[in-house]
């Protein structure tokens, strides 16, 4: 797994449990909209990693060769 | 088990949808406005909005000299901040010094962004997002007039001021001024842009690319509609904010007012984009005492 | 606390999407990169309809999505085309407002 997808199933992760964190428990409305402030950005980057194309470089942090 | 929250979720997160639409319609009129004042064409209208989805489906890989989790997570920061100034701002009008700490966060997000990179043309972005810090030196000094005027800076209070005593823009022309140049200085192409200088390529945002930008230019919508939507609620008051239309309408003037001084003027260097803010903050600094000591 | 305009953030996604409409149209239709005073028929036909379907007075005003849609389609359009299709638009749709003011609803 690349570090890539490896911090975006991370932040699924986070982000879902946020999620079903703010969706539960808070009393105050104010405390659901700072969550979803909070969470959705990693609910975005989480799903965004898993839509981009499979990487063409050979090895870690080296950008693959396009030609000159 | 009941979902009371799962109604409060979507507002929070149509209306933040909504700030991203009108934002980067805003910039994209922005960018248009100044390409055909240079004769150019210019690009549709939507463009930011294509650029923000196309970047968000392209490849990326992390640079070998990135500093993570920082790299990455700086972005989700941008949002965050961003996210949580509209809802304190714009959704429940909560105080005014609030959002002055949410903007100087956001220099934290413009420095960590470029650090965190490891990229020259990033640290220098960087080391400029902290020099423009002199912009938010008017800032406190114009939430300080504000206060001396309303005796309050909970935006609900001002707000309900101006109803009785008409827009504050009137009675405090220089503090609106003061506050214009803070706007200025964040828009795109304005002379006070030194922390996105073609000079040092895309400034922090040399090594974000993909995704990443793609959140970041979320985050730049949204907090180009809150700024806009403060300047609107702070000085012009309830004529304007009342009526979501109308705050549209608002919007639109000040964003082709802008985009009309962008386009005219050159980029300033970095010390003379400073000289400037430190003058402005200080007439301004000056405009607080003479009111202090007058009473 | 500030209520959600869902019925603007309805019409800007509708606006968005006929632009990414007519953005898609644009490029497969023409080539040239720039081209001034070329109509494009069908963009025409839309906004027209856009424009007047702007001030009817449909049930829900489900009347300004659909019209915002059809006036996006020449306001998403590359660039030099569908410029004189977004202003006709717009005109009918500015004058039929106005009309529908002077009648009284």
């Amino acid at each position: 797994m690349t570090p890539e997808r490896k911090s975006g199933m991370l932040a699924l992760i986070i982000g879902i449990l946020g999620f079903l964190y703010i969706l539960i428990f808070p009393k105050s409305v104010l405390v659901v909209y700072l969550g979803t402030a909070l969470f959705t950005p990693f609910i975005l980057y989480g799903i965004g990693i898993m839509f981009i194309p499979k990487t063409r470089r050979r090895k870690e942090g080296l950008l693959p060769f396009r030609g000159w | 088990m009941e979902l009371y929250n799962l109604k409060y979720v979507i507002d929070a997160l149509a209306y933040s949808l909504y700030a991203f639409l009108v934002g980067g319609l805003l910039l994209g009129l922005h960018r248009k406005i100044v390409a055909r004042i240079q004769g150019r064409p210019g690009p549709p209208i939507l463009q930011y909005i294509l650029h923000t989805l196309k970047f968000y489906f392209k490849e990326i890989s992390f640079p070998i000299t990135a500093g993570n989790p920082l790299y990455f997570l700086i972005a989700l920061i941008s949002i965050t901040v961003w996210m949580s100034a509209l809802y304190l701002g714009v959704v429940f009008n909560t105080s005014l010094l609030i959002l002055m700490g949410l903007y100087v966060l956001q220099k934290i997000v413009e420095h960590g962004c470029g650090l965190s990179s490891g990229s020259p043309y990033g640290k220098l972005g960087g080391v400029r997002s902290v020099f423009s810090a002199a912009a938010e030196v008017p800032l406190f000094t114009v939430i300080g007039i504000i206060y001396l005027l309303t005796k309050s800076l909970i935006i609900e209070d001002i707000i309900r001021y101006q109803e009785i005593h008409g827009p504050i823009i009137f009675q405090l022309p220089f503090a609106a001024f003061a506050f214009f140049v803070l706007l200025l200085s964040k828009a795109p192409n304005s002379p006070f842009a030194i922390v996105k200088d073609k000079s040092i390529v895309s400034g922090y945002l040399t090594e974000h690319f993909g995704i990443l930008e793609s959140l970041i230019m979320i985050a730049d919508g949204i907090a180009w509609f809150v700024l806009l939507w403060i300047f609107l609620a702070v000085f012009i008051g309830p004529l304007v904010v009342s009526d979501p239309l109308m705050t549209l309408l608002g919007m639109v003037v000040l964003t082709s007012l802008i985009s009309l001084i962008c386009a005219l003027t050159p980029l300033l260097t970095p010390n003379h984009s400073v000289m400037i803010q430190i003058l402005i903050s200080a007439l301004a600094l000056l405009d607080l005492l003479l009111r202090i000591v007058m009473g | 606390m500030e209520e959600v305009p869902y019925h603007l953030l309805c019409c800007i996604v509708s606006l968005v999407m006929g632009g990414f409409l007519g953005l898609t149209y644009s490029y497969k239709r023409y080539l040239k990169p720039y081209v001034e005073r070329c109509i494009d028929r069908w963009a025409l036909l839309s906004a027209i309809l856009g424009g007047v379907l702007f001030p009817l007075p449909l049930p829900y005003g489900i009347n300004y999505p659909l019209s915002l849609f059809l006036l996006g389609v020449p306001f998403g359009m590359r660039p030099g085309y569908g410029r004189i299709e977004l202003i006709t638009g717009v005109s009918i749709a500015i004058l039929g407002y106005l009309i529908r003011g002077l009648i009284g609803r």
